[in-house]
């Protein structure tokens, strides 16, 4: 049996690091609407981690201790 | 409407009847040699939601198996056709050379928890004196369990050194996290290469966790990407 977990909760964690994180930047305004609120950011995690609704889902620890994130210019 | 992009491919990859985010149909926009891989979507902004970053990574996942692909940031939202096609053309050399850097190959993420006490109650401090051996016993505790993870990432590392293509780590990126490390290897050898680590060889109080193989998302060189 394989010992990589594809779509189980650490997989969840890992897929939020990497797809907020990592990736090709195509455009400088990637925007995501947190609380009803557009928001331009980049390092997104800590924010998305301090809303209500992501604690229905099964983020650990790890999120909200993240590092504050940093805003960017819109083109 | 606009366009969704999960990420960019060589301009020739084909796929069929694969849905994305909000169960929108998939297609790819070529300019050159390069291609888009899109969905409609109906706002610029989107709210990450589970369902969302798992429709995302599924397609990327669908479109790996035909090919190589750069992995687009959760979000990415053009305006239409001719601003995709214009940030391909215009981008054109370094996403070529990223594809190519990047072809055939997978990563793997290997994640172990912090086999240490954490317990940070620690009484009030009474006096500045108190409060100041307090931050210094603090300090000095950190500085041992940033050394802990490290040595434990070494023993981790050793297992499979030699057959990865590139690789990154963070020490205790939080509480619960002794580290957490990401590995670029070949496609079809993501088992192989968490079965080099043999977790009998470690302390008994680590657990480790592997996730993958994922698309090469943590190893596109955002030094030219990002703006």
């Amino acid at each position: 049996m394989s010992r990589l977990d594809r779509r189980g909760d650490v997989a969840l964690i890992d897929l939020l690091d990497r797809l907020l994180d990592t990736g090709v930047v195509l455009t400088g305004d990637i925007t995501l609407s947190v609380a009803g609120v557009d928001l331009v950011y980049v390092g997104l995690r800590a924010l998305i981690a301090s809303v209500e609704t992501t604690k229905e889902m099964k983020w650990d620890a790890a999120l909200r201790e993240a590092p504050q994130p940093t805003p960017i210019e819109n083109r | 409407m606009n366009l969704y992009v999960y990420g960019i491919v060589p301009g020739d990859t084909n796929f069929e009847d694969e849905r994305g985010i909000r169960d929108e149909e998939v297609f790819v926009i070529t300019e050159g040699s390069l291609g888009a891989i899109c969905s409609r979507i109906d706002h610029q902004s989107l709210t990450p939601n589970e369902e969302d970053l798992w429709a995302h990574e599924r397609v990327l996942e669908h479109v790996m198996e035909r090919g190589p692909v750069l992995p687009a940031r959760f979000g990415s939202v053009l305006l239409d056709r001719s601003h995709v096609a214009g940030i391909l053309s215009e981008r054109a050399h370094v996403f070529e050379q990223q594809l190519s850097k990047l072809d055939g190959k997978v990563e793997v993420g290997i994640r172990a928890l912090r086999p240490y006490d954490h317990d940070q109650g620690s009484e009030e401090p009474s006096d500045g004196r108190s409060y100041m051996l307090n931050k210094l016993a603090q300090q000095k505790a950190e500085e041992a369990e940033t050394k802990r993870a490290q040595e434990l990432w070494e023993k981790v590392h050793a297992f499979v050194e030699g057959t990865f293509a590139d690789h990154s780590v963070k020490l205790i990126p939080n509480r619960s996290v002794a580290f957490s490390a990401t590995y670029l290897v070949d496609a079809g050898t993501a088992d192989d290469f968490v079965d080099r680590i043999d977790e009998d060889q470690l302390p008994d109080d680590v657990e480790l966790f592997f996730t993958g193989p994922w698309p090469p998302y943590s190893f596109v060189d955002d030094g030219e990407l990002v703006r």
